[in-house]
């Protein structure tokens, strides 16, 4: 019950329109309460009377409410699925407006296809409801209200008869909606399942054509889609055996009338005119409780739907803004890390960052080094507040980044991530991604400074050049570039790079060089390096090992250190070095 | 995410009804062909006995209540019972039997679309957004489904009733019934008019959903970017609009769809009175008597339901429609790597690789990426490609898993041309590690598993050490039962890229191929894939995207790849050896702005000369 009533705090704000359904659903129904009567009119007035001007005039009424109640039905049915639509709409602009401030713990551990599917089918399960179940709830609940009282006024004796199975009908109708409830979730699970499956086939179909793994796909899709035809079964067998038990109690009841009443009619105790205004008076009564099974199972699909749907909303939010929270002003870039302690929630939760301290001077550049798992990937993920340290603090110019706004710390932060994600749009638009508003001589700029100018000039539409999702159709040192050109058109502060060593051909290797000399001047720029000009560029190098700074200084301070920097110096980037002089030796050669 | 991207929504058009599409889209029941007749002859069943409801009633009052008789209204009450049971036997059978024919269908229908998908070219995904693919196999199937679970029981249970109801009414009087008819044509105007505005609402509905899905896909995909670049609002807006378009095309349909009811309604309703109004008369004169009035406008009410409600199915078929039609657009694309008539199975290869005057382009009207590439590798040696971006080494690789076909020449493994080889033949002797690691959610063992369906325990740790990713695999708990998802944190991109070369490494292949993927790993792993790689090259045909000096030196050739042609060819001493060469430059370009080298000792480059010598 605590899912229907919050679905229904999302019909609050059409509390008019809801008024208005009601409106043209209780004037629909007087009309359609007369007819009846007016039809009764017609025979015990007119007929019975022979009297052929009461035929004509309630006739004549009779098409007159017809019209009326029709323009009422208009209204309610127009009404009734703008309520549904309403509520789809502003359930999905909540939903998608979590999504965007949900931190990366949400997204480690939600699937894509699944959060589609939350944001697709379980929406639409609810509108389902919302638009036609409720106003069919609200209307039946009418009908059958009225209908019972006319009756109960004409003759209460037969209207108590004929009401007697609809207690079993109740009972019945409570057994089912608690069987298929836990149908509905089942069935709402492995749709987000299936859709898993599917985004990641689709995501994937390069991996899944280059091992020819097709069929294993096929198969791997088809024990999804067996398992959601197996559950919606399951739903529809609860229903097979409901809903015939449920329309053969209504039969019942104008059994009774038939019996009933007719023995009434015969003993003088009503009058026929009644007896024919009751039969119709009792498809009234019948037709919302016959249609009550289907009503509870739309219900119960919605109120399956309703967890997935708020277990996002709901979602604690782990980069929480506090309240007071100012924005940040323009930095200057001095970071400090005090003691700061770290795990990842979806982890086993252990500290990856043990009690780290550092500080890095403003326009610094920083080398961090250090083997998988020492904690070189939390500290970049902290800065820009991706994560929050579960102890210490993290300050920028010596404020507390939890006690400025998340945007404001954000925009002066650069971030070129090891891979790159562009979007299926322009590589103009892919540029100015932080930057919208960018000037296209501004874009420009950018990427002639990323290096990125040249090949894009090359492409066959140049900046308006299209790339695919995922950016297919660039090479790894094209898409790096477009990276670091949008990390560039926002002229952040702070620049945070993970580099990508050398997915990068030799001629890109060189560019690329120039282009991150370009970006890191005047920035503080912290950099998890792989190049050996990288760690000789830096102001100060600094290795962690099992989350904390082991080594800092310069790289020939380390080198004579003879510790864990001349370590990774001697496995990872002395080859390089041996790369170097041999080219001198080639060179001299020439 | 630009507008570009999202399927544009039409204005309301005119077109005929298209039968051939419906047509195809009843194919679909075909397999159920037995259970659909026997349902229909269920639901036919329950409309007869709920037609006898108002003759039963009729024989109450006349021949029991007005004479007063009170075993004729017994006798009509039990066989009312009768029919009662029957009809929920029925009932149960109908349910039963369509919701599971409906069910089947959706799967058949899913499974098809899937399956076909499957053996789609590249080509075909190539900037087809993800979500856009996933609306069609998802929704647009569903939308299906609903038709035949719940609109086939309409029109059929309805269509009987109305049958039923007509034969009835012309049977009791045939003034009465042509009186009441009067009013269908006009119904039948109302529904052809409306039909091009639920039509193009529904076909605007499924875009628009196809729209928000790809947005969704995109953005979820993608949020790491967004959330680092602050453009949450922005995303949130181009949302907006995607959202309100939903709404938009989903009121146009409607709106549409609800004019239905209340026109048969009212129409109906007039229908009624006249019939009243003329009934009243012929009983006024005696022609027939009161309950045959009533029973008449009885039955007549009963003729105007099944007219409504199959009108509105009408325009849930509309709305079936509109998602058949971009079923059926992707069940038409034809696979364009189609094994050949006649293709055999590759026998087991050795390696040898040759490419026969390639010429290659992406699109028709595309630049040519590949012009005129001739070069035979043999089985063991180890090529690397060089050269900028762009110049054509990813092509060059596509065209070897045959990704794609070259418009001109001929790829050749141990001299069977690839065009006429059985596609999965080919590339299950073939490894490609992609630059980015493409994980699929499961554990660890699955996804290197993932190139060998049958490989042991055994074989999937052993591929895991010779790569050294038994080292971080063996931290984690539960080991290899690790699960790995999406973007889980718990694993890094250079772990990622580890586990698929574990993956590449079990299939054994005799012709590997790396793609620029020996990037983002740390120091110490990335020294052992160096060692790894050696044992993984060992004895194969390998095609390497080089970037790094160490493997494009331990090449046996290097391609030097320029503008789709392939500018100089040999080892590396060879080639740094041509004074004007492109390699040559190449390699100096690259490392000329690096002005560390002089300041590399000289006894250090002594001693490198003679890592270099040997």
């Amino acid at each position: 019950m605590a899912i229907l009533r919050r679905m229904s705090s999302y019909l609050k704000p059409y509390l008019s329109s809801l008024v208005l359904l009601l409106v043209c659903m209780v004037a629909g129904l007087l009309a359609e309460l007369f007819m009846p009567r007016i039809l009764g009119y017609v025979i015990d007035r007119g007929i019975s009377q022979r009297s052929m001007p009461n035929v004509l005039r309630y006739a004549g009424l009779l098409a007159l409410l017809a019209v009326v109640r029709a323009a009422l039905r208009y209204g309610q049915m127009i009404t009734q699925e703008r309520l549904g639509q309403e509520t789809v709409r502003s359930l999905r602009r909540d939903l998608y407006a979590r999504l965007q401030q949900l931190s990366f713990t949400f997204y480690s551990v939600n699937n894509t296809g699944d959060l589609m599917s939350r944001l697709t089918n379980d929406v639409s399960a609810i509108m389902d409801f919302f638009g036609f179940g409720i106003s069919e709830m609200m209307s039946s609940i009418l009908i059958f209200t009225g209908t019972l009282v006319m009756l109960l006024i004409a003759d209460w004796r037969l209207a108590l008869v004929v009401c007697a199975p609809i207690p079993v009908l109740m009972f019945f109708a409570f057994r089912f909606s608690g069987v298929v409830g836990p149908a509905w979730e089942k069935i709402r699970e492995q749709m987000g399942k299936l859709s898993t499956t599917l985004q990641e086939n689709i995501s994937g179909v390069r991996v899944v054509k280059s091992y020819g793994r097709e069929h294993h796909e096929i198969h791997k899709f088809a024990d999804m889609n067996e398992s959601t035809l197996d559950a919606n079964i399951d739903r529809a067998d609860i229903e097979a055996r409901t809903f015939p038990v449920m329309s053969f109690i209504t039969g019942i009841s104008f059994l009774l009338l038939y019996w009933y009443g007719g023995r009434r009619v015969i003993n003088g105790q009503l009058s026929m005119g009644t007896f024919f205004s009751f039969n119709w008076y009792l498809w009234s009564l019948i037709y919302p409780v016959r249609f009550l099974g289907f009503l509870i199972s739309l219900a119960q699909k919605a109120i399956a739907s309703g967890p997935r749907v708020f277990a996002v909303l709901d979602s604690k939010l782990e980069i929480p803004e506090a309240a007071d929270s100012q924005p940040l002003p323009v930095i200057q870039g001095l970071i400090r890390f005090e003691d700061v302690h770290f795990a990842f929630e979806d982890g086993d939760g252990t500290p990856v960052l043990r009690g780290l301290n550092l500080e890095i001077q403003p326009g610094q550049v920083v080398a961090v080094l250090g083997g998988t798992g020492s904690g070189k990937s939390s500290l970049i993920n902290l800065i820009p507040r991706f994560y929050d340290p579960q102890e210490g603090r993290i300050t920028v110019d010596g404020t507390d980044l939890r006690r400025v706004t998340l945007n404001s710390l954000r925009q002066q932060i650069g971030i070129v991530p090891q891979e790159t994600y562009l979007f299926s749009d322009t590589v103009r638009n892919n540029i100015a991604f932080g930057r919208p508003d960018a000037t296209d001589a501004e874009v420009e700029a950018a990427a002639q400074a990323a290096q990125a100018h040249e090949f894009i000039a090359q492409l066959p539409k140049g900046y308006e050049t299209r790339v695919g999702e995922r950016g297919l159709g660039l090479s790894g040192g094209q898409k790096q570039r477009i990276a670091i050109a949008r990390a560039l058109l926002t002229d952040p502060r702070i620049l945070i790079l993970d580099e990508a060593t050398s997915s990068v051909d030799a001629e890109t290797e060189h560019t690329l060089q120039l282009a991150l000399d370009e970006v890191m001047r005047g920035r503080t720029s912290i950099v998890i390096a792989q190049r050996l000009s990288t760690v000789r560029n830096a102001d100060v190098v600094m290795v962690l090992k099992d989350g904390l700074v082991v080594e800092r200084g310069t790289h020939e301070e380390l080198l004579a250190q003879g510790g864990e920097y001349a370590r990774i110096y001697n496995l990872q980037l002395r080859p390089q070095e041996v790369i170097n002089a041999q080219l001198d030796l080639g060179s001299a050669s020439l | 995410m630009s507008d570009e991207q999202y399927e544009e929504l039409q204005e309301v058009e005119q077109r005929p009804f298209d039968y051939g599409l419906l047509k195809r889209m009843l194919r679909y029941t075909i397999p159920y062909r037995k259970q659909l007749a026997l349902a229909t002859v269920v639901i036919a069943i329950g409309s007869i006995l709920r037609l006898t409801e108002p003759y039963l009633l009729r024989t109450a009052i006349d021949l029991g209540i007005t004479p007063g008789n009170m075993r004729v209204v017994n006798t009509v009450a039990i066989l009312w019972l009768v029919f009662q049971l029957l009809g929920a036997g029925a009932e149960y059978v109908r349910i039963h039997i369509l919701n599971r024919t409906g069910q089947n269908l959706l799967y058949d229908m899913r499974q098809e679309l899937f399956t076909h998908l499957q053996w789609l070219s590249l080509r075909f995904y190539d900037g087809r957004p993800v979500g856009r693919i996933m609306a069609r196999v998802t929704n647009d199937v569903e939308t299906i489904n609903d038709l035949i679970n719940s609109g086939l029981v309409t029109i059929i249970s309805q269509a009987v009733s109305l049958v039923g109801i007509v034969i009835i009414l012309f049977v009791v009087n045939v003034r009465l019934a042509l009186l009441a008819m009067l009013v269908v044509p006009g119904m039948a105007w109302v529904v052809v008019r409306l039909r091009p505005r639920m039509e193009t609402g529904w076909r605007n509905v499924r875009k628009a959903n196809s729209n928000i899905n790809a947005n969704l896909n995109e953005t979820i995909t993608g949020i790491r970017v967004s959330q680092a670049f602050c453009r949450e609002n922005t995303n949130i807006l181009s949302f907006e609009k995607l959202n309100n378009n939903y709404y938009d095309a989903f009121m146009g349909a409607i709106r549409a769809e609800v004019l239905i009811w209340p026109t048969v309604d009212v129409l109906g309703t007039v229908g009624s009175a006249l019939v009243l109004w003329a009934g009243a008369r012929m009983v006024l004169n005696d022609v027939i008597t009161v309950g045959y009035v009533l029973a008449f406008t009885d039955y007549l009410f009963r003729f105007w339901e099944p007219i409504s409600a199959i009108s509105r199915v009408y325009s849930r078929v509309l709305s079936a429609m509109a998602s058949a039609e971009r079923i059926f657009e992707y069940l038409d694309t034809q696979p364009e790597i189609l094994d050949a008539e006649g293709a055999q199975p590759l026998p087991p290869i050795k390696g040898q690789v040759t490419m026969e005057n390639i010429s290659f382009r992406y699109k028709e009207d595309d630049r040519w990426v590949l012009k005129d590439i001739n070069f035979t590798i043999q089985p063991g040696q180890t090529v690397a490609l060089v050269g900028p971006t762009g110049a054509g080494k990813t092509s060059i690789i596509n065209l070897l898993m045959r990704f794609y076909d070259p418009q001109q020449g001929r790829v050749l493994i141990d001299g069977h041309d690839l065009a006429q080889v059985q596609l999965p033949s080919v590339r299950s002797q073939i490894a490609l590690v992609l630059q980015e690691s493409f994980l699929f959610s499961g554990t660890i063992a699955d996804n290197i598993r993932y190139s060998r369906l049958d490989a042991s325990q055994e074989d999937i740790e052993r591929a895991a050490q010779a790569v050294q990713a038994d080292r971080f695999i063996m931290k984690y708990a539960d080991g290899y039962a690790h699960e790995v998802g999406e973007r889980g944190s718990n694993i890094s991109v250079g772990q990622r890229q580890l586990i698929s070369f574990a993956r590449a490494l079990l299939a054994d292949p005799r012709i590997l191929i790396l793609d620029e993927a020996t990037s983002s790993v740390d120091s110490q792993t990335e020294r052992a894939i160096q060692e790894a790689m050696h044992t993984l090259l060992e004895g194969r045909t390998t095609f390497i995207i080089a970037h790094r000096l160490s493997t494009i030196q331990r090449a046996d050739t290097i391609f030097v790849i320029e503008d789709g042609r392939i500018v100089e060819q040999g080892r590396h001493e060879e080639l740094l050896a041509m004074p004007e060469g492109r390699y040559a430059h190449l390699y100096q370009r690259q490392f000329a702005s690096w002005e560390i080298q002089r300041q590399v000792g000289a006894a250090e480059a002594e001693g490198c000369r003679d890592i270099i010598v040997e």
